[in-house]
């Protein structure tokens, strides 16, 4: 298992971190769930049939790791609504901080990330392999279990999408500051 | 500073620009995490039950029970049972209802289903009406669609109003009705001003408000939302005719119709349980079965968007037109029923909802060995149901 999980490391773990970070915007969160990435990927390696390649393997199954943490956390808005009305708008607003990697970067960097939780869920996904993971189009394809023109649309969508949302929002510092500082 | 001009271009350079963020776990703890994770899974797997572990088990069973038994036993007229039943025996809809117990066996029994309900029934299904409900009362429906948390699945949801104008009504469960409670997103028209004209609804948005992704589901939202009394929608901005969409351009109109499809089964993140069609999901009618009876057997697939099937997978129905609006449902002989009751009234309400929308309004079910799912008996056709996925 050892030299399973070594191997693995090296030579993905930078990219699945960023991955889970960019999808669930949560360093501490991101850094629970890259174990449990590890763990269902140490669990079935011996099962993996190769029918897509190692690398879209791993990233569909942190892809559904992630997926099943933002799901949680929804129904614990849910939950924080019914009770505790006050803690429910903190959950509810994106009171994580702001990566001090982030911190450090230009306000349009800023703009853009606070931009980018408004796409929608498949877009930001899209965003997230595509630019920032630099996966091209048959490998996000293959990781979403989509075909090849749906990435294509959805991705050429967000883009639009996002750059609505930046020209109708010019002014986010101050927003940024309420809400993710 | 000058605020950046975005473009196309400048935003895929800067996604691709965006920091690394790095994982301040080091490696060596990460396996150590791992590694400790993986042996506490197996080990709890494979822990063998040592010989005296079977008395014990029961011995602490028997314990168990008896401590929550005991104080009814002691105190059996002491209170009464609150329990929320999502349908009642006569498959009406409530919300609450307060039962007394006058034995404590009763009032036991009654815990332990609710325990039991509780423990297998881990989703609130918002169900379907007979007509007959509204008659002759002061009481009408209506149906609005919203969209689920990522603008991928429209999701109508009908409510029961006071008798009054559909745009009145439909405005009403606009403002009041909170979708987010139940998992879904605030609907497109929360943004517009609605009017009517005849057979026409007006929707008149301000400039720049619906998004790429809303614009996608616009057909199956508008259409589950006012096909029922209206056949067109006339799309106005500020007053002004047509409205700009980002992908389709300026459209002025549209045509309301919803199209014969298979329906299934969407969960939101709340543990709400709805039945919607494929084309909430954004298929276009073209890409739908032809018949009713294809659709009905296309619903033990799976779907994308989350959608899951009505019926379980790999049965083989009979079902034959029996008129010109009705049709009959066969289950194999081998079929028995789903344990959990709200399924079964979702597979009953799912093949009736396709089926009306290829236009049979009358169901005949035979299951074997079953007279009655839920509110619905079985031993006669099911017609005029009404609405979908009421919300009391």
């Amino acid at each position: 298992m050892k030299e399973t999980f070594d191997r693995l490391y090296d030579e993905y773990h930078h990219a699945l971190f960023q991955f889970l970070f960019y999808m669930v915007r949560n360093r501490e969160s991101a850094e629970d769930l890259v174990q449990e990435v590890y763990i269902r990927v140490l669990n079935s390696y011996e099962n993996f049939e190769g029918k897509s390649t190692e690398k879209t393997w791993l990233y569909s199954i942190a892809r559904h790791v992630a997926i099943d943490w933002l799901r949680k956390q929804a129904r614990r808005s849910k939950k924080f609504l019914i009770f505790d009305i006050k803690e429910s708008e903190n959950v509810l607003r994106d009171k994580d901080p702001l990566p001090e990697e982030l911190v450090a970067k230009k306000e349009s960097f800023k703009d853009l990330y606070k931009m980018l939780k408004r796409c929608s869920f498949d877009q930001q996904q899209v965003l997230v392999l595509r630019y920032i993971q630099s996966l091209s189009i048959v490998e996000t394809a293959q990781i979403l279990s989509w075909t090849e023109s749906k990435v294509k649309t959805t991705q050429h969508r967000a883009i639009k999408e996002l750059r609505k949302w930046l020209d109708q929002h010019p002014g986010l510092e101050e927003e940024l500051k309420d809400g993710t500082n | 500073m000058e605020p950046i001009k975005w473009n196309d271009e400048k935003i895929e350079q800067f996604l691709k620009n965006l920091p690394p963020i790095k994982d301040r776990q080091s490696k060596q703890d990460l396996y150590l995490k791992i590694q400790a994770s993986i042996n506490y899974k197996q080990t709890k797997g494979k822990r063998s039950i040592p010989s005296w572990g079977l008395p014990a088990l029961a011995t602490a069973c028997a314990l168990v029970l008896f401590g929550v038994f005991a104080p009814d036993l002691v105190n059996n007229n002491s209170s009464n049972s609150k329990m929320e039943f999502k349908r009642s025996e006569s498959g009406k809809m409530e919300s609450q209802s307060t039962a007394s117990f006058d034995r404590a066996g009763d009032q036991s029994d009654a815990k332990m289903s609710l325990k039991s309900a509780e423990m297998s029934n881990h989703f609130k299904y918002h169900g379907q009406k007979f007509a007959k409900d509204f008659t002759g009362k002061n009481m009408d429906w209506v149906t609005v669609s919203y969209m689920d948390e990522q603008a991928q699945i429209v999701v109508p949801v009908s409510f029961i109003t006071k008798k009054s104008n559909y745009l009145e009504k439909v405005n009403d469960q606009l403002v009041s009705f909170k979708p987010t409670e139940l998992g879904l997103s605030d609907s497109p028209l929360n943004r517009a001003k609605l009017s009517e004209e005849e057979e026409t609804v007006i929707i008149d948005w301000p400039p720049g408000v619906i998004f790429e992704s809303e614009e996608n589901l616009l057909d199956p939202m508008l259409s589950f939302t006012f096909n029922n009394k209206k056949y067109k929608a006339e799309f106005r901005t500020n007053g002004q005719a047509g409205y700009e969409f980002p992908n389709i351009g300026r459209k002025n109109e549209m045509a309301l119709s919803v199209p014969g499809s298979p329906f299934y089964r969407f969960d939101t993140p709340t543990t709400d349980t709805f039945i919607v069609s494929l084309y909430s999901a954004g298929k276009k009618a073209n890409e739908m079965p032809k018949d009713v009876k294809s659709a009905i057997n296309e619903m033990d697939d799976d779907q994308e968007r989350g959608l899951k099937p009505l019926l379980p997978k790999d049965m083989e129905l009979k079902i034959e037109i029996t008129g010109k609006h009705s049709i009959e449902v066969t289950f194999p002989d081998s079929y028995k029923l789903s344990e959990e009751k709200e399924n079964n009234i979702m597979m009953i309400d799912g093949i009736l909802l396709t089926a009306e929308s290829y236009g049979y309004h009358s169901v005949k079910f035979n299951i074997p060995g079953t007279d009655s799912v839920g509110p619905y008996q079985l031993n006669e056709p099911i017609k005029d149901i009404t609405g979908i996925n009421f919300i009391q």
